[in-house]
């Protein structure tokens, strides 16, 4: 194996697993697959958890769970809790040993959990610790950071550790900016963005040394700084507004606490109503964002091809008129053309390196059909495949719009439900130590408030992008005036220069991107295909946008419209395309692969996943439900350990 | 055949990048950034193909009047989109051999936008509410084709 593989994981008094828990996971000869299965609550997500903690000092599977707070567990074993004092504290560890074919690093993290004398608990990590092996002899790395990040960098690791159950998630809501993000961060391209940063810097620096120079320049370069001072003005309350906000819901946050100290039942009713609904327009909200995102999408479509139909029918008829009249020449007549010009002689019999006339004939003849004959065949396969996709295009459209109106209404009415509740609860009247009444007025300034400073924002988020434009355009008026100028000409030069320079650096950041983008498409496609547990070929783009298309038999299939194990499928194909494009040779643990998945895909999967990745040491902790026979049998041949980990009065034990 | 005896159309080249009238790069800007546009979000490109549509029903061809903006490269553009530019100057002309002309093609669909941007952010930011409105259109328009 030329990729590392974790060969042990000794885990000590870390939430189920009490005591010390080794688990061997080494490799057996082409065996890269190990299984570690267990009933939900087992532990499986917290083996994930123990290696994120070690190497990261973050736990993957809460940081990504929506009701952490509720899932509070201490560190500590509480078995192991329970035998210490109150004021005392316990500890334990995460011990990872990796390399390739023998163990060469041993990463080590230590916890604690402290057991607080109101009987609560606090929990406190400590530093990442690495030995490393040098000939025969283990020793201590002083910046365990510096090599843990050759291995597997802190932002690249969700691509190897990740839990399949939330991958659906990944392609929710705004999953553009993740998608982007996820290519950045393989893309190795972080020098470049530093040269960018520096070039910025240094341009700005040559900028303001334009003071000096005096006529029509200074007075544009005072309309472009004013513009930069504008915009930085812009920037600023802008991020002064994202401040009040959350201050505002912190303070919202405050007042429903106390509240929540109210022991009046109805308040308590009306409470826990309020709560539910403002979850549920929360959702209906995001609802209404994504909906409208995917409108706009259809309107664009529908409207670029209905609002041009008859140019498409037209042009349509046009070329099967002249393929009728025999204007159009069908394409063999190019080749045809082309082995006169080879052959050297006409279809008359002149020879054609004689009669220069001829020749030249055919040489333009040959340009007609190119250009006419084999655009319009294109031409005559794109249209009707136009054509055809108008309906499906207004149909979506349609609905999309009448699934708006849905769910505005629904909020309209939760947002009228909510009103009552707040007049009444600011009505309320009762002899207690909460005055519910003037808590719920104070919570009803500042929801209005909040609402006003949203409002501001959006305006102010408007006025930036209008004021980028604006600063562009000063830019460019004040150089074409300094360029007027013999004296400036060192200086354009140099700000042209760094002007070029950016230009360069960006233009090879996004040639590396796009080859990037290219390669997680190629994989993406041969992914989903094979993973995919429909028998008709799907397309999948990945566009400069990070917008991801999927095109089956009848067109486009809208995201949106997928299934949870369709997006599970499809996220778990772009998180394997990374992780084999990424250039980082890390093991890779996948906590409930099969999660969402009916049995075929399940089946392809457990069948698929691991030729793919056949030079990487896979670790699945799978549910009981999840293994089943066919995926066991699947599996079979490549399976190095098989664990179950079966939990017994708050300890799991790993058989 | 429409008028494809009477023009005989030079042979050029597409060109790189497609242009609007400078003045106008706020219109579609306003269009694909303010929250309350139907548009919010989609891209340059996609905008202005909606707008070379919307100009054709609604104003015809206007030319570009000032400096011109390079609004994306020609090569963005899908081989579905590049066909639609294509049709919309086939229909324009009423002949195919305009396609010969590459430079007039994309002259054509910028003129079309060029009005077509115009009324459409009217359209968005006027009294009505666009969406519904937009919709309605499409409907009738298609049924009528």
């Amino acid at each position: 194996m030329n990729k590392l593989q974790i060969f042990h994981i000794k885990i000590k008094d870390y939430r189920q697993y009490k005591g010390t828990v080794p688990i061997d996971l080494m490799l057996a000869g082409d065996r890269h697959i190990n299984v570690i299965e267990g009933q939900n609550g087992a532990g499986k997500s917290n083996l994930l958890n123990a290696i994120t903690l070690c190497f990261y000092n973050e736990e993957t599977h809460l940081e990504t769970q929506e009701d952490q707070a509720l899932e509070y567990e201490p560190y500590v074993n509480k078995r192991r809790l329970e035998e210490i004092n109150e004021g005392d504290s316990a500890r334990g560890y995460v011990e990872i040993t990796l390399g390739k074919d023998e163990p060469k690093y041993i990463f080590t993290r230590e916890f604690s959990t402290a057991k607080r004398d109101d009987g609560t608990f606090g929990d406190a990590t400590g530093d990442l610790r690495l030995r490393q092996k040098f000939q025969q002899d283990w020793r201590d790395v002083p910046n365990p950071h510096t090599r843990l990040s050759e291995i597997l960098p802190t932002r690249i690791h969700e691509y190897f550790l990740f839990d399949g159950e939330q991958l659906d998630e990944f392609f929710n809501e705004k999953y553009t900016d993740r998608v982007e993000s996820a290519i950045l961060d393989v893309s190795h391209i972080e020098l470049l963005n530093r040269s960018l940063t520096h070039i910025d810097t240094v341009r700005t620096e040559f900028e303001r040394s334009s003071t000096e120079y005096d006529g029509e320049a200074i007075r544009r370069r005072d309309e472009y700084e004013e513009a930069k001072e504008r915009l930085e003005q812009l920037e600023a309350s802008e991020e002064e507004c994202e401040r009040d906000i959350e201050d505002a819901n912190d303070r919202l946050d405050e007042i429903d606490e106390k509240l929540a100290g109210s022991s009046d039942p109805e308040v308590q009713r009306k409470l826990e109503r309020r709560e539910n609904l403002n979850g549920r327009l929360d959702e209906k909200r995001s609802d209404l964002e994504q909906k409208r995102a995917e409108v706009a999408e259809y309107l664009v479509e529908s409207g670029t091809l209905i609002f041009n139909e008859n140019a498409l029918k037209f042009t349509l008829d046009q070329f099967e008129e002249m393929e009728d009249q025999g204007e159009l020449p069908p394409r063999i007549q190019g080749w045809f053309i082309d082995q006169l010009m080879e052959r050297g002689e006409c279809i008359c019999g002149a020879t054609l390196e004689d009669d220069i006339k001829k020749q030249e004939h055919l040489e333009e003849l040959r340009k007609e059909v190119a250009v006419i004959t084999e655009g319009t065949i294109e031409g005559k396969i794109e249209i009707p495949h136009l054509i055809s996709q108008a309906d499906e295009s207004l149909n979506s459209l349609l609905g999309g719009v009448s699934d708006i109106t849905l769910i505005q209404d629904e909020i309209d009415e939760f947002e009228r439900q909510l009103r009552d509740i707040s007049k009444e609860l600011e009505g309320k009247e009762i002899s207690e130590d909460v005055d519910v009444a003037q808590l719920e007025q104070q919570r009803s300034e500042i929801e209005k408030r909040i609402r006003q400073l949203r409002e501001d924002l959006g305006r102010r988020r408007g006025e930036i992008e209008q004021q980028e434009l604006t600063v562009n355009d000063r830019r460019e008026a004040w150089l074409d005036e300094m360029e007027k100028q013999e004296e400036n000409n060192v200086l354009v030069k140099k700000i042209s220069f760094m002007d070029d320079a950016e230009r360069e650096i960006e233009e090879i950041r996004e040639g590396i991107l796009k080859q990037v983008r290219n390669e997680t498409e190629e994989y993406l496609n041969l992914y989903f295909n094979d993973l995919i547990w429909k028998d008709e070929p799907y397309d999948v783009k990945l566009t400069d946008e990070y917008q991801i298309r999927i095109y089956g038999p009848t067109g486009q299939k809208k995201l949106g419209s997928l299934s949870a194990g369709e997006r599970q499928v499809l996220a778990l194909s772009f998180m394997s395309a990374l992780s084999k494009i990424s250039g980082f040779s890390a093991p890779l643990v996948i906590d409930t692969p099969l999660g969402r998945l009916s049995s075929r895909p399940k089946r392809l999967i457990a069948q698929n996943l691991p030729d793919y990745l056949e030079d990487t040491q896979i670790t699945f902790l799978m549910t009981d439900e999840e293994y089943s026979q066919d995926v066991r049998a699947m599996l079979d041949s490549s399976i190095a350990h098989e664990y179950h980990l079966k939990y017994e009065n708050d300890v799991t034990q790993v058989h | 055949m429409t008028g494809s005896n009477t023009t005989q159309y030079e042979e050029t080249d597409a060109p790189r990048d497609v242009a609007i009238e400078s003045s106008k790069r706020e219109l579609y800007e306003e269009l694909r950034t303010i929250n309350s546009s139907p548009f919010y979000g989609v891209e340059l490109r996609e905008l202005f193909m909606f707008a070379m549509g919307y100009g054709r029903h609604k104003a015809g061809r206007t030319e570009l009047d000032g400096d011109p903006h390079y609004l994306f490269g020609r090569t963005t553009l899908t081989d579905e989109q590049e066909w639609i530019i294509k049709s919309v100057a086939v229909k324009g002309t009423g002949d195919p051999d305009v396609l010969r002309d590459e430079r007039l093609v994309y002259t054509i669909a910028q003129e079309y936008a060029n009005s077509g941007i115009e009324k459409l952010h009217g359209k968005v930011f006027g009294p009505e509410e666009a969406l519904n409105e937009l919709t309605r259109e499409l409907k009738s328009l298609h049924e009528i084709e």
